[in-house]
Formats: structure tokens, C-alpha cells, sequence
């Protein structure tokens, strides 16, 4: 009982202990409460957080989508990527300019991968061009490696793929269209590396992006996550965390979890891109545990750490309102921080403020769209690069950006600020007000970042350029002002006087700046303040409200008492607010007007005189074309005109106004003519418009330029006719330098003009004239006679040209000579005409003398042939006497005397009767030959008739060889083979002969130019005749060197000849022609072969007498 | 004795230009006047007429190597062989030929100058700075179409001169694209001389001023990018050519400190980024040229 009594002392004795134990412990139960409903809370904020920020990097990655989206695009619309298309289009080939075209492109690539970076890494690690098959034309790097790349099975807009997963990256690709054809593609790829360091780095946890629901990067390789759970995450729709299991993973042997790790998977989606991101976050690291082991701990130890206990709750408790306190902090200032961020934008936007934003370690600046707007670029159209950004700064002004700039980025001053010139898209200056500062620096100080703003400052600098010019102009004007002007402000002091005061007065400046403005006139003091105040006059006087007072009189008083009368206007001047500051009051000197108006007056009267006395006709007229005034000389020419027109004056001067009408409307300045009677007066009027006193609005003159439209018509007719003057024109200045020439001058010289003028005439000049001739030529002309003559000039080409030549000398009206005209006919051609037609007359001439010779010839060989015979035959019976005398000798018993005996040696009596009978026989051949060459040659050049006879053309031929013997019979031999049945022809014989002659003679001289020679080396001439149907044909061949096939179709032309000047006419084969086409109806042909000879085929048509009775 | 008229029309030339040339200078007299005077014509990216360009670039550094200021002194491509010479001159075939005097206004011709057979009777070429070779152009509305490449510069060459039957082509007098150099008269086509600038050429077959034009390299690279689907190349109309710095022959000095230059900045490199700068395209057509060697 004691014992027991004991323990329920015991126990009521520590009742209060207790107590207290209890309500500590039901204390701490409530703070166990109260911490683990404290640390949920934390845990859902904590959640929450992780979630914003993921949310954060989700868009910033969806801001560097769409600016990859920008790059893509500008470049697939980029002049060097649509120019290649283009190129390419047109056929062109790589080794032929295309290749310069892509390494534009790769050049692009280059440059723009270089300057697109995340700090110091480059964000795209290929950009490529591919063609419409997914071929890559232009890869940046260069990656021999890639040859081809999958593209989008049809053009549309930009779209977003991705490559396999070995190549780790996301791919960007644009279409790039040509005339709305799909041309290529634009293709820049992004590693995912890149993409998640920079804007994912600082998330903790597994990434894995799906795009379209295909995995297609995780952050850590070896954790790979199951299918079925990307499956269960792509079915999610909510941003809500939601919980994934470490089952949830491929192999969880290879994870790096323990067996019952948690995870908390935040999710986000790039609709637009179809992509989605997950982050598993372990669930540890979100929401602490460790509430729950307090909790058991604390249930455990209740009862023996209270105070131990309590201790870690107090602690825990301040721990977690610590945290809650920072939670909070940091949620308000984010807020105070997105709120500050709104209300910049909002006062940059407001202030229409450019912001640059400068990552100084890559040199990459960041632009707003008001700073590209503010320079005429739309977003993206500028690299970002500073070089970029210095390079439009105004050259004079940048040395001045650097120093303030250098001076900030050391650390030298708190801000940068400068005011400098940018060159805007258009090419024009604008000024800004640059302003920025270094916001983040690196240990050692070094900038790392700046920001900075840019207030377009160019309309102020105008205004101020203009304030500064104004007041420039304004100062000029007054000091330049040639009359009295003086500024007197609202205190009725003088504020500013000008240069014409001071001297008129006789003041200096200074003596009367601030004076006041009555001191300077000699009027009465009330009535000067009155005026220089009537800007303050009642609403009632008739002053008020006026801006202007004109024409006030008053007296100006000099320094040394002097009264000058003047008349002032007066004006009140106002400030920007409209308050009235003073009054500017201009002056002049009325006595000086007064002095001038005299002199108008008389200049009025020696104008008005000499209106009249001008040569030129005036007339004055207002609006409505009535005439004010006209002068004596207008006069003049109406009345001339009206007298030989005939008509009246008023009516001729009525039909100049209208003309006048009608033209002043179209221009100031014309000629017009007036036409009667078959007479026309041709004028020019000048009208000027004038402001005169009255109604007078134009002041016209005008001349009567008739003589010299007609001068001037007669000159065009002369120009005309030289231009185109048939023989050459030159005319040369006094030095012998040509100054014109005409078209045929042109033609004949073979220069152009511009080659002629300019040059000397010694251009012209042939070596072959006579150096005397040209002194002989230039004394007469230079004596300023007229020279007319032959000479011998050159072409361009160096072709001589004879050329008959007259030079006349051209004087001016003082009778100096001033230049000489020289006017030429080519006479060349002229001049070898004549010298073959003088040979043809001659050849006729002693034609004609050969028929007379032949006749003159024929008498005596008539006689004489008709003695040779007769001594022939009286020889024979001589002979007969002479044997018998002989044989009487030998009869005994006669004897010669010795005389006789001796007489009869001498003479050889028996060689005489031998050789006296073949001297005879041989004289009469000869006298034979004779006789038939003169009847040849008198038949041959019988003179001609026109009549036709019929003839036998063999007879013709031989007759013909005969006379032309001595033309062929040093080098040839003639061979006929003549058709013995060869019918009469009906033909003019001595055409015939005439044309057969030549033929022969022709033959004869081409075998003479082959070199042959009788007897040795004979050529041949071969002449046959043929009975052809209606035709006789003769063909006449040669064994000369044949004719050229170039000059086949010109042989029969007249004067053409290729024998040198002097031995052949180069008429024979045309007369030959004309003899047998023209005069016969016949032919003459001929077939040549070079080096061997030719045949000339001449037929002749057959008319029997009767058809031809009438001709013979 | 056969007489070499080439070799005597060049000891000729020579010894006339070396006496006539009173205000030609040399090394020596540059220096001491302090300047170099460098003619050229704006042409391609050679010399391009806003004060920059390749050739101004070179000679400008070249002004600073020998210690003497640079100034830029333009000319025509009719008168810029005339004003280094103090002669008038001109091609005939490929000799030259002297027609009168004209004032001496530079001491060096850098501006894209083709080594031609005549130029080199009248000037000293140095080293080649540049290669080159002359194309036909046509517009892109031309019915002609390129020539598919063989693999054979000649047989290239024959394909693109078949394409001018009938056809006319422009070309310049007294340069690289002087049609008789490339013999087109001996082929049926119409020639036409134009009077502009050689930059000219290109604007002009665009507005269909002839049927073809010839160009070189450099001046199309810089055609094909300014005017992009404007003109069409054709194909090849010559061998590859060298441009090079033209000198008098009676200044010896200036040439050599310019060949001891021009090593240098091929050895630096500073040519290769000046060329790359401003004909970024020529290495693909001419990989070996810019190879120091």
C-alpha cells in the first residue's frame, strides 16, 4: 500500500511535469503540424517555380526558333542565294561563272555563321544550299563528307525538321523560290548541344525534346526513357507536374537512381514547332523529405529530446520562414523587376528610343526595331556585328565615339554619352544622342556586356543649324541693311541699331544701344512714344490691333543737331509665346527720295527718248493684248510691210497681235511670219514680262529679220548644193588646214571626215606631182588669184588619183583672205579614155592612110608585074636566039672578033641563061605576093559600109591572116582547116574582118607572152570553119597561157585590158564582140584552159541572098 | 641577213621613249619629289572610283615601303599607256605604234592591266599580280545558250566562237578585249567598238546594245554579282591571261623595289587578304595562281 501510495504520490507528484510534458508534447505536435504543412506549401512553390522557369527557357528557346526563322528566310530571299538561281537558270555553267555565283553563297554562309553566335560558340553548325533533290551546292564549314540532305516533299512555307539523331541536331529549312518556282532550299542546323547549353543549361534534371512525338535528344544518353512512358508524356496536355517512376526508364540498371527515386516531370510545347519538352526532375530535390523524418523522429523522442526537439522545430520553423521570406522576396522582385522592364519598354518605346545591346567578348550587337526603324532598315536587314555599327558612324565623328567609348569600358567615366552622325539606308546623316553603360565586367574588371540607348537628335540639330543660320541672317541683314533700322524694345530703349544709323546720325553703336528711343528724334517726345508704342494703344483707337505702320514721318536729330526728315515702317516684333517684345523701324532718307524721284523722272524722259531711237521695234502690251506704247522703229516696220502687202496699217498691226497671242502662249522667244500677196515678212519677237507702274505686263521687240531668213535660205540651198556637189569640196583656212569637206571629198579621198579636218592638206599630197607645181599653186593663191590645174594626189590607201583642181581664195569683207576653196574632179579614168581613144583614132587613121598606100601601091606593081612578065617571056625567046647565035659560032669559018671574044667571057653567058630565068620566075613571086597583100590589104580596109553582102568566109579569113602576118608570124604558126562546102554568108565584110583580125591578133599576143618564138619554139594559131546548121562557125584557137577564170566575165567589157598602159586599147575583143552579137545576131564565145590555150567559137547565121535582098 | 623587225621596232622604241620622256622619273627622283604618282582607270575591283580598290590598296603600300606619299591620278584606258610613256601610242596587231608626244603623268600603271603582246614592246610588266581570261557575255533574253565545258580550255574556246556566227559583239580598242586579239574578224560576226569604260560593257549588252560582249574574269565576277540573272557567260573566248603593274623601261629602280614589295606582301600574306577582300571568288577559278611558291 505504501509502495503504492509512493507511486501515486509519484504520479500525482509529477502531475504538473506532466501537464507540462503534455502540452509541450501536444505543442510540438502542433508545430510538427504546422512544419509539415509549411513544407508542402514550399514544396508546391517550389514546383511551381521550376515549372515558371522552365516555362522561361521555353520561350526564350521559342525566340531563338523564331530567329533562326528570320535567318533562314532572309537568306533564302537573299540577293547571292536567288541571283545563283537566276544564273543557274540562264544555262550557265560552274567553270563559266556559276561557280562565282555559289561562292557568293558560301561566302554569305560564312559570314553569317561567323557573326550568329551564343558567346563565344557559333549557333549554326552548318548552313547549306541544297538544290530541289536535297543535293548540296554550298556547304559552310565545308563538309566534303555531306553530299545530300533530306528536304520537305514539297515546298510551302518554312518548315522544321529534323535530321537523323546520330547527327545530334535540329535543321532549319526554307524554300527558296524564283518567280514563284521552287528552286532550292536554304538549310542551317542548329546542335542540339548548343541550343540546350545556352538556354537549358542551368536546368537541372533530364531533358528529353520530342518533335512530332519522337525523342529525339536527351540530356544524359545513358538514361533513355521507355517508350510507353514517352507515349503516356505524349498524351499529356497539361504543364502540371506529373510523376514518373524509375520503371518508367529502359534500363534502370544503368541508371545513376536509387531503386525508388521519384521523379517530377515538368512539360512544355513549342506548338508551333510540334515539339515538346520534358524535364524528370528528381522528386528529392523539389520537396525535402526530411518533414517526415522529423516527424517520426520527433514522435520517437518525444518524450526524451522535448527540448532537443523543440529546439530543431524553433530551428526548422525559422529556417522554413526564412526560405518562405526569400520565396517571397524574390517572387515581388521579379515582379518589381517585369513591372520596371514594362515600364522602360514603355518609355523607350514612348521616348522613341533606339537600344543597342552589346555583348563586347563576341562583338554581337543587339538592335530594336526602333534603332533599325530610325535608320531606315527593317528588323534583321543589318548584321549585328559592332564593325557594322562603326562603320556607320560618320568618319569625322568616330574618333570621337571611340575616345568616350574607350574612356567608359576602362572604367574612366560612369556612363558613355556622345553625340555623333549615323549613316541612314538612304545615305543621308542622322544625329543621335548615344548614350549606354557597362552592366556586367569580369573579375579582372574586363567589360563584359553594355547597354545603351539612342535618341535621334537630327530634327533638334536641324532647328538649331536653322535658329543659328536664321539668327546668322538675321544679324547680317540688319547690320547690311543700306537704310536707317533701329530694334526698340517694349522699355523704349534702343535694343539695336544698324551701320546706316550710326553714320547718319553720327552716334557710334555703343552711344546708342540702351538709350531711349526718343532721344534720337527731334519731334516731340510724346508723339515718338506714341508711335513706338502703337502696339499699346486702346481697343478703341483706330492704332489698335495693327501689326504694320507705313510711311510714318518723322525727324531724325543728329549727334551734332542736324534735322533729317524720314519716313519709317514700323513693325511689332513678338517672342515664340506671341508676348510683343518691341518694335523694328526701318528709314529712309525722304530727302534722298525725293532727289531720286527727279532722277527717275529724267530717266523716265532718256528712256522714253530712247525707246524711239532704238533700231529694234517695241511695243508695249498688257494682259489683254492691247497695245500701251510702241516705239518709232515698230512703226516703221508696219508701215514697210503695209505699204507692200497693200494693206492698211492698223489691219496688218491687228494681224500681228493675233499672231503674237497665239505665240506668246506657247514661248517668250520665236520667229512668225506674214504672208500677202504672195510676199511674206518674216519677224522675231523677244517678249519680256515687266512690272511697271499701270497696266503694261510684257514689253515685246521685234526685228524684221526678212533679209536675213532669206540670207539664210540662200545659205542651206548653197550648203546643200556643195554637200552634195558631185565633185569634191574642200575648204581650208589660210595654215593650209582643212576646215570642211564635202561627201564627195569623202568618198574620193577615202578618209572619213574626221580623219580630213583638222589635218593639213599635205595628207592628200602625192609625190608624184612636181614640187614646182605646188609653189606655183601657192603663190597664185596666196596672191589671191584663182589656180586651176592637174594634179597628182593619193588616197588613204595610197591609190594615186589624177585630179583637175581649182583653188579660189575666200576673203572676208575687209578683202582678207581667210581661207581657200579647193574643188577636184578625179580625172583619172577620164585621162586613160583618152589616151585610148587617141590610139584608136590613130590605128583608124593609118587604116585609112594603108587603104590609100595600098591603092597608090596597086598601079605601079600593076605595070611593073605586067614588065616582069613580059621580060620573062621575051628572056625565053632571047634564050631561043642566043642558043642559036651559039651554035651558029661553032660553024667553022666564023670568028668572033677578040672584042666579042672577050665581052662574051666577061659576062658568063651560060650562067646569065641559067639564073636571069629564075631571077625572073622569083621577081614575079614576089611582085605575086605583093600584089595579094595589097589587095588584101586594100579589100580589108575598104571603108566600111553598112550594107550586107554575101561572102565567102574562107576567102575572108586568108585575106585576113595575110595582113595580120606580122602580128603573129615571130611567134606562131598559123594553121587553117577550112570547110570546103562552107556556104556564103550574108555579114558586113569589114565587121567581119575587123572582128577576125582581132581575134588573131589577140591569139597572137597571148602565145607571145608565153615566150615563143619561130622557128624554134612556134606556137600555134589554129582558124577553122565549120557549116553548123543556120550557122558558119569559126573558131580561132591559140596556144597562149589561157585567160584567168577572175576575169572570164570582163574580157568582152570595153577598155579592158591586162596588157600594161600603152600596148593594148582593151578594145579589140569588144569590138570583136559588138561586130559579131550586135551587128550579126551571131556568137562569141570561148573556152580557155590555164597554160594551155584558148578557143574563141564565133558563129555567124546563114541568110540566103533572097532573105536578104534588101540589105545587099 | 633576215632582219628581226620586231626586235628592231622594240631597240627603237626603247631608245626614243628613254629620250623623250623629260618628266619620266625613276626610283631616285620619286623619292626625292616625295610622291608616287599611280595611274589608273576605275575599272572591276581593280581601281573602283570611290578612292578604294585592290590596285590602290597595293599601290598605296607600296607608296609607304619606298617612303613616298601616294596619289591617285586618273586616266582613260585610251590615254593611260600615253601618259606613263610621254608618247601617244597605240596597238598595231600586236606591235605598237607612236603617233605624237603627251604629257608624262604617273610613274606606274596598276588598274588591272592585261599582259599583251604589244604592251610589252612598250611597257615593263612586273611579276603577274592577277590572272585573268576573257569571256563572252550576252543578256539573259539572248536566244544563245552557254557551252557545256569539255575539260579543254581550246576546245572551249571553239565551241564559244561558234556561238558568234551571225552575232555581233562589242569590244574595246586598245585593251584585253579588243576583238582582233582573239582573231573574230576571220568568223562571221559583226563587230562593234565601244566607246565607254570597259565597267560600262556589261550595263550596255543589257540594254541590248549588241548581241555579245566580251569581259574578263574580273570584271564579270564583279557583274555576276551585282547584276545577278542580267547576264549569261557564254563560255571562254581566250586562254588565261596575267594582269600585272606596267612600268617604263627606263625606270629600273621602281621595278625592282616593286618585285622586292610585291614578294614581300606574297609572303605575309597581306596580298592574298587584299585579293580576298576584293575578289573573293578568283581562288575557286584560279586555285594555284595565289599560291606562294
Amino acid at each position: 500500500m505504501q509502495r503504492q501510495g509512493i507511486e501515486i504520490r509519484s504520479i500525482f507528484g509529477r502531475t504538473p511535469q506532466l501537464l507540462v510534458f503534455f502540452c509541450i508534447t501536444a505543442l510540438i505536435c502542433g508545430l510538427l503540424v504546422i512544419n509539415y504543412l509549411s513544407q508542402r506549401s514550399l514544396q508546391q512553390a517550389n514546383i511551381y517555380r521550376f515549372q515558371q522557369n522552365f516555362q522561361k527557357s521555353t520561350a526564350s528557346i521559342a525566340y531563338f526558333f523564331s530567329e533562326r526563322e528570320n535567318d533562314i528566310t532572309n537568306l533564302a530571299i537573299s540577293k547571292p542565294v536567288t541571283g545563283f538561281f537566276s544564273n543557274r537558270n540562264l544555262g550557265m555553267s560552274m567553270t563559266y561563272g556559276l561557280r562565282s555565283s555559289l561562292n557568293s553563297i558560301t561566302q554569305l554562309f560564312k559570314h553569317r555563321t561567323a557573326s550568329a553566335r551564343m558567346g563565344e560558340e557559333f549557333i549554326y553548325s552548318h548552313l547549306s544550299l541544297l538544290d530541289i533533290d536535297g543535293k548540296i551546292l554550298s556547304r559552310w564549314p565545308i563538309d566534303e563528307t555531306a553530299d545530300c540532305q533530306k528536304v520537305p516533299e514539297a515546298g510551302g512555307p518554312l518548315t522544321v525538321a529534323v535530321t537523323s539523331e546520330s547527327f545530334g541536331c535540329i535543321t532549319f529549312i526554307a524554300p527558296v523560290f524564283l518567280h514563284d518556282k521552287l528552286q532550292g532550299y536554304i538549310q542551317g542546323d542548329v546542335s542540339f548541344d548548343t541550343l540546350t547549353s545556352y538556354l537549358l543549361g542551368d536546368t537541372p534534371g533530364l531533358l528529353f525534346i520530342t518533335i512530332a512525338g519522337r525523342l529525339v535528344f536527351q540530356s544524359q544518353p545513358e538514361t533513355t526513357i521507355l517508350p510507353a512512358a514517352l507515349e503516356r508524356l505524349g498524351r499529356t496536355d497539361t504543364v502540371w507536374p506529373v510523376e514518373l517512376n524509375r520503371d518508367d526508364f529502359v534500363d534502370p540498371a544503368t541508371a545513376t537512381y536509387a531503386q525508388k527515386t521519384a521523379f517530377t516531370l515538368f512539360f512544355s510545347s513549342l506548338a508551333k514547332y510540334k515539339i515538346n519538352l520534358y524535364l524528370a526532375e528528381e522528386s528529392s530535390t523539389i520537396s525535402r523529405r526530411q518533414f517526415r523524418l522529423l516527424f517520426m523522429a520527433g514522435l520517437g523522442v518525444l518524450s526524451a529530446a522535448v527540448l532537443l526537439g523543440s529546439g530543431a522545430i524553433l530551428r526548422a520553423n525559422t529556417r522554413n520562414v526564412i526560405l518562405e521570406t526569400s520565396l517571397f522576396e524574390a517572387g515581388r522582385r521579379e515582379k518589381a523587376v517585369a513591372e520596371k522592364v514594362e515600364e522602360l519598354e514603355l518609355i523607350i518605346d514612348g521616348a522613341r528610343l533606339g537600344t543597342w545591346n552589346w555583348d563586347i567578348v563576341s562583338g554581337q550587337v543587339l538592335f530594336n526595331e526602333r534603332w533599325m526603324a530610325m535608320l531606315g532598315y527593317d528588323p534583321g536587314q543589318l548584321d549585328t556585328h559592332v564593325d557594322t555599327y562603326t562603320n556607320l558612324v560618320h568618319p569625322d565623328d568616330l574618333e570621337a565615339v571611340r575616345k568616350n567609348l574607350r574612356a567608359h569600358l576602362k572604367g574612366e567615366t560612369a556612363v558613355y554619352s556622345v553625340e555623333h552622325r549615323l549613316r541612314h539606308k538612304s545615305g543621308k546623316w542622322i544625329w543621335v544622342l548615344d548614350a549606354g553603360k557597362v552592366l556586367r565586367r569580369d573579375q579582372t574588371g574586363r567589360p563584359l556586356r553594355a547597354l545603351g540607348i539612342q535618341l535621334n537628335l537630327t530634327e533638334q540639330k536641324e532647328a538649331q543649324q536653322f535658329l543659328g543660320k536664321a539668327k546668322e541672317e538675321s544679324d547680317a541683314i540688319i547690320r547690311n541693311f543700306l537704310d536707317s533700322l533701329i530694334v526698340v524694345d517694349e522699355d523704349l530703349t534702343v535694343s539695336r541699331v544698324n551701320q546706316a544709323t550710326c553714320q547718319l546720325l553720327g552716334y557710334s553703336e555703343e552711344e546708342l544701344l540702351g538709350q531711349p528711343v526718343t532721344m534720337l528724334f527731334d519731334d516731340p517726345v510724346e508723339l515718338v512714344r506714341g508711335i513706338f508704342s502703337f502696339y499699346a494703344v486702346p481697343d478703341s483707337d483706330p492704332l489698335a490691333g495693327r501689326a504694320v505702320l507705313r510711311n510714318v514721318d518723322l525727324s531724325y536729330r543728329s549727334k551734332d543737331g542736324g534735322n533729317l526728315p524720314m519716313s519709317f515702317n514700323i513693325s511689332r516684333l513678338q517672342d515664340d509665346a506671341g508676348k510683343i517684345t518691341g518694335v523694328v523701324a526701318g528709314a529712309k532718307d525722304i530727302s534722298r527720295l525725293m532727289a531720286v524721284l527727279d532722277k527717275v523722272a529724267q530717266q523716265k524722259n532718256y528712256i522714253e527718248k530712247l525707246f524711239d531711237v532704238l533700231p529694234t521695234g517695241l511695243l508695249a502690251i498688257d494682259s489683254s493684248m492691247e497695245i500701251i506704247k510702241t516705239n518709232k522703229a515698230f512703226s516703221g516696220i508696219m508701215q514697210n510691210w503695209a505699204k507692200q502687202f497693200q494693206v492698211t496699217e492698223s489691219s496688218l498691226t491687228g494681224e500681228l497681235l493675233d499672231k503674237l497671242k497665239k505665240a506668246l502662249g506657247e514661248t517668250m522667244e520665236h520667229d512668225f511670219a506674214l504672208t500677202h500677196n504672195g510676199l511674206t515678212a518674216y519677224l522675231q519677237y523677244n517678249a519680256t514680262p515687266i512690272q511697271f507702274p499701270g497696266d503694261i505686263e510684257r514689253v515685246v521687240s521685234l526685228r524684221d529679220i526678212t533679209d536675213r531668213r532669206k540670207a539664210e535660205t540662200a545659205r542651206i540651198l548653197l550648203a546643200t548644193v556643195i554637200e552634195q556637189f558631185a565633185d569634191a569640196v574642200i575648204i581650208t583656212g589660210t595654215d593650209g588646214v582643212i576646215r570642211y569637206v564635202n561627201p564627195a571629198a569623202i568618198r574620193a579621198s577615202g578618209y572619213s571626215r574626221r580623219e580630213l579636218l583638222g589635218q593639213k592638206t599635205a595628207i592628200l599630197k602625192s609625190n608624184q606631182t612636181d614640187p614646182t607645181l605646188f609653189k606655183e599653186l601657192w603663190q597664185t593663191i596666196t596672191g589671191g588669184h584663182v589656180w586651176f590645174g592637174r594634179m597628182k594626189s593619193k588616197k588613204k590607201d595610197d591609190t594615186p588619183v589624177e585630179e583637175d583642181v581649182t583653188i579660189s581664195p575666200v576673203r572676208n569683207e575687209e578683202g582678207d583672205i581667210t581661207n581657200y576653196v579647193a574643188i577636184k574632179r578625179d580625172v583619172t579614168k577620164i585621162d586613160l579614155l583618152q589616151k585610148q581613144l587617141l590610139k584608136a583614132q590613130k590605128m583608124e587613121t593609118i587604116g585609112q592612110l594603108a587603104a590609100g598606100i595600098a591603092h597608090e601601091i596597086n598601079t605601079p606593081m600593076q605595070y611593073v608585074q605586067n614588065n616582069v612578065t613580059f621580060l620573062g617571056r621575051v628572056f625565053e625567046d632571047i634564050s631561043v636566039l642566043v642558043r642559036d647565035y651559039r651554035q651558029l659560032l661553032q660553024t667553022p669559018g666564023i670568028k668572033l672578033s677578040d672584042e666579042a671574044v672577050k665581052h662574051l667571057a666577061e659576062i658568063d653567058l651560060d650562067f646569065l641563061m641559067a639564073e636571069i630565068p629564075q631571077s625572073v620566075f622569083e621577081t614575079h613571086g614576089g611582085i605575086n605576093r605583093v600584089v595579094k597583100i595589097v589587095a588584101a590589104l586594100k579589100e580589108f580596109s575598104h571603108p566600111g559600109s553598112q550594107a550586107k553582102t554575101l561572102i565567102d568566109v574562107n576567102h575572108t579569113i586568108e585575106n585576113t591572116i595575110t595582113v595580120s602576118r606580122n602580128e603573129w608570124k615571130y611567134v606562131a604558126e598559123v594553121v587553117t582547116d577550112f570547110d570546103p562546102e562552107l556556104p556564103l554568108v550574108c555579114c558586113q565584110p569589114d565587121q567581119l574582118s575587123q572582128a577576125l583580125l582581132n581575134l588573131i591578133v589577140n591569139s597572137g599576143q597571148a602565145i607571145a607572152e608565153t615566150g615563143a618564138s619561130v622557128p624554134d619554139n612556134p606556137g600555134r594559131i589554129g582558124i577553122s570553119t565549120r557549116h553548123r546548121g543556120d550557122f558558119v562557125e569559126i573558131r580561132v584557137s591559140d596556144s597562149g597561157g589561157g585567160i584567168p577564170e577572175e576575169i572570164h566575165n570582163r574580157i568582152f567589157d570595153p577598155f579592158f585590158t591586162t596588157k600594161e598602159v600603152g600596148k593594148g586599147t582593151g578594145q579589140g575583143l569588144s569590138i570583136a564582140h559588138a561586130a559579131v552579137v550586135q551587128k550579126h545576131g551571131g556568137s562569141l564565145d570561148f573556152i580557155s584552159e590555164p597554160g594551155k590555150g584558148t578557143t574563141f567559137i564565133l558563129r555567124l547565121p546563114i541568110k540566103t541572098i533572097e532573105n536578104n535582098k534588101g540589105l545587099v | 641577213m633576215k632582219i628581226n623587225t620586231a626586235g628592231v621596232v622594240l631597240f627603237f622604241l626603247t631608245g626614243f621613249l628613254a629620250l623623250s620622256c623629260a618628266e619620266a622619273r625613276d626610283l631616285g627622283e620619286i623619292q626625292k619629289e616625295g610622291v608616287l604618282r599611280h595611274l589608273g582607270v576605275p575599272y572591276a575591283n581593280f581601281v573602283t572610283g570611290d578612292g578604294g580598290g585592290l590596285d590602290v590598296e597595293v599601290m598605296q603600300l607600296f607608296a609607304r615601303e619606298i617612303g613616298v606619299e601616294y596619289r591617285y591620278v586618273e586616266t582613260s584606258w585610251a590615254t593611260v599607256v600615253n601618259d606613263l610613256l610621254g608618247k601617244q601610242v597605240g596597238a598595231d596587231g600586236n606591235n605598237v605604234k607612236i603617233t605624237g608626244d603627251a604629257p608624262v603623268r604617273g610613274d606606274v600603271i596598276a588598274n588591272g592591266m592585261t599582259i599583251l603582246p604589244w604592251r610589252q614592246k612598250a611597257l615593263d610588266f612586273s611579276a603577274p599580280t592577277f590572272p585573268t581570261q576573257v569571256w563572252l557575255i550576252t543578256g539573259p533574253a539572248s536566244s544563245l545558250t552557254p557551252i557545256v565545258p569539255s575539260g579543254f580550255i581550246e576546245d572551249d574556246i571553239v565551241a564559244t566562237k561558234k556561238l558568234l556566227t551571225g552575232k555581233s559583239v562589242l569590244g574595246k580598242n586598245n585593251t584585253c578585249l579588243d576583238p582582233s586579239l582573239y582573231f573574230l574578224e576571220d568568223i562571221n560576226t559583226a563587230i562593234s567598238l565601244f566607246e565607254g569604260g570597259l565597267s560600262e560593257l556589261a550595263p550596255a549588252i543589257m540594254q541590248g546594245k549588241a548581241d555579245t560582249t566580251l569581259l574578263d574574269v574580273p570584271d564579270a565576277l564583279v557583274a555576276l554579282a551585282r547584276w545577278p540573272g542580267q547576264i549569261k557567260v557564254l563560255g571562254p573566248i581566250s586562254v588565261e591571261q596575267q594582269m600585272a603593274v606596267g612600268f617604263r623601261k627606263d625606270s629600273p629602280a621602281l621595278q625592282e623595289a616593286f618585285a622586292v614589295f610585291y614578294r614581300k606582301i606574297q609572303m605575309d600574306g597581306s596580298y592574298h587578304a587584299l585579293v580576298s577582300k576584293y575578289y573573293p571568288e578568283v581562288f575557286d577559278y584560279y586555285p594555284d595562281f595565289f599560291t606562294v611558291k
